[in-house]
């Protein structure tokens, strides 16, 4: 008798799978979502100690950015919004923000995935215009729910986090709080997504 | 400046708040910023390379799974940014399972077409034409994109290419075949790129 991870699927076309074929796969993607914590704090350990000309690391932003939220008395998913809204730096530096937000949406309110995916904008605000770009993007968001929330996170925790003197919560204080998030029980646009 | 010193952070920047950089500042990491633009393809390839290994139960990994449906797009005739969306559609099954298309498409955005880049996002639901009926899942979700000009890209993507790529007996191209085309693909200037460019030339 096999074990219930050591199963395979028969088909080779999706086309064909059948009702059992469905029941082992969705055997390994629960499994697979336990990881998907580790998977996500592997991948923002992988370059944090990178420091692309600041005076600060990305995982020292990273912190910075999360603790400053924590300390602002921010809910505990908005503090994970903060530890994790860069992480997109390496796949996706010109649309990190949709990639954070892609990560986290399962598991966010709709307003503070729109908090996440905005966030480029809304930090645009504080430098856009010295790069030739226009500061006031983010004003097409303008009576948006979530308006004020990103604002609040860009110029409280976010634009202020390049401070090589701020004294941080390091990661371990933070990894509770990504797991908790991670473990609830993934949605789909609106609908639950089967998690065994 | 040595690179040494730019490594560290010794460029010159002093602001700790982004407010308070100048232009001045941002001159000096344009470089930074150029450095890890050219970087992200190898990143990418580096990540597509995580999905070997794990099947999930299925009968080719998802690495295999990835090379089969670039190979089975090229053999088809589709083109050169369609290649490299079908060898990286499934890239974000390690960190966004339920959001792959998504995920897939955000990385992709900066250097592909709209048609691309929304047949990448939507695959997910064009993949459950062919299966999400057995789940008890409407398998016409898909059909709220009737209309769009890349709807029958779509669907073309997942049914010739994407949901027949499970085949363990197929003989796929390996990854070297496909580096220079996700290179030239992703040497495309985005557009940020561009307003720093633009700003300090």
């Amino acid at each position: 008798m096999n074990k219930p991870l050591d199963m395979r699927v028969s088909f080779t076309r999706l086309a064909d799978a059948t009702k059992a074929d469905f029941d082992i796969m969705y055997r390994h993607m629960a499994v697979e979502h336990t990881h998907l914590a580790d998977n996500v704090l592997k991948h923002l350990n992988m370059s944090g100690h990178l420091q692309p000309g600041l005076q600060v690391t990305r995982m020292e932003h990273a912190l910075q950015t999360a603790t400053r939220a924590f300390k602002d008395g921010a809910t505990e998913e908005l503090v994970v919004c903060a530890l994790l809204h860069d992480i997109g730096d390496e796949l996706a530096p010109d649309n990190h923000g949709a990639f954070a937000s892609e990560i986290l949406r399962p598991f966010l309110s709709e307003d503070n995935y729109n908090v996440v995916r905005y966030h480029p904008e809304f930090q645009g605000y504080f430098f856009f215009d010295k790069i030739g770009a226009d500061k006031n993007m983010r004003e097409r968001h303008r009576g948006k729910a979530w308006f004020d929330t990103c604002h609040h996170f860009c110029e409280r925790w976010d634009m202020p986090a390049f401070d090589p003197a701020y004294e941080s919560m390091p990661l371990s204080a933070f990894e509770p709080m990504v797991r908790r998030l991670f473990d609830k029980p993934p949605v789909h646009n609106g609908v639950a997504l089967p998690t065994k | 400046m040595n690179e040494k010193a730019r490594e560290l952070g010794l460029g010159g920047i002093r602001f700790t708040r982004l407010q308070d950089a100048t232009e001045a500042d941002f001159a000096v990491l344009v470089p930074f910023a150029e450095k890890a633009h050219a970087q992200v393809v190898d990143n990418v390839l580096a990540h597509l390379q995580l999905l070997k290994g794990d099947r999930l139960g299925f009968l080719v990994d998802r690495f295999d799974h990835s090379l089969q449906t670039a190979t089975r797009a090229e053999r088809d005739g589709a083109d050169e940014q369609m290649i490299v969306c079908a060898l990286l559609h499934d890239i974000g099954d390690l960190l966004a399972p339920d959001h792959h298309g998504d995920f897939a498409a955000a990385v992709l955005k900066p250097y592909v077409s709209d048609v691309h880049y929304n047949v990448v996002k939507y695959h997910p639901e064009f993949q459950g034409y062919f299966y999400w009926d057995k789940l008890g899942r409407n398998h016409l979700t898909r059909d709220r994109h009737k209309g769009q000009p890349w709807f029958d890209a779509a669907h073309v993507f997942c049914e010739r290419w994407d949901q027949v790529a499970f085949d363990p007996d197929y003989d796929s191209l390996p990854l070297d075949h496909f580096l220079p085309m996700v290179r030239r693909v992703f040497s495309g200037e985005s557009v940020q790129t561009a307003s720093f460019k633009k700003k300090t030339a």
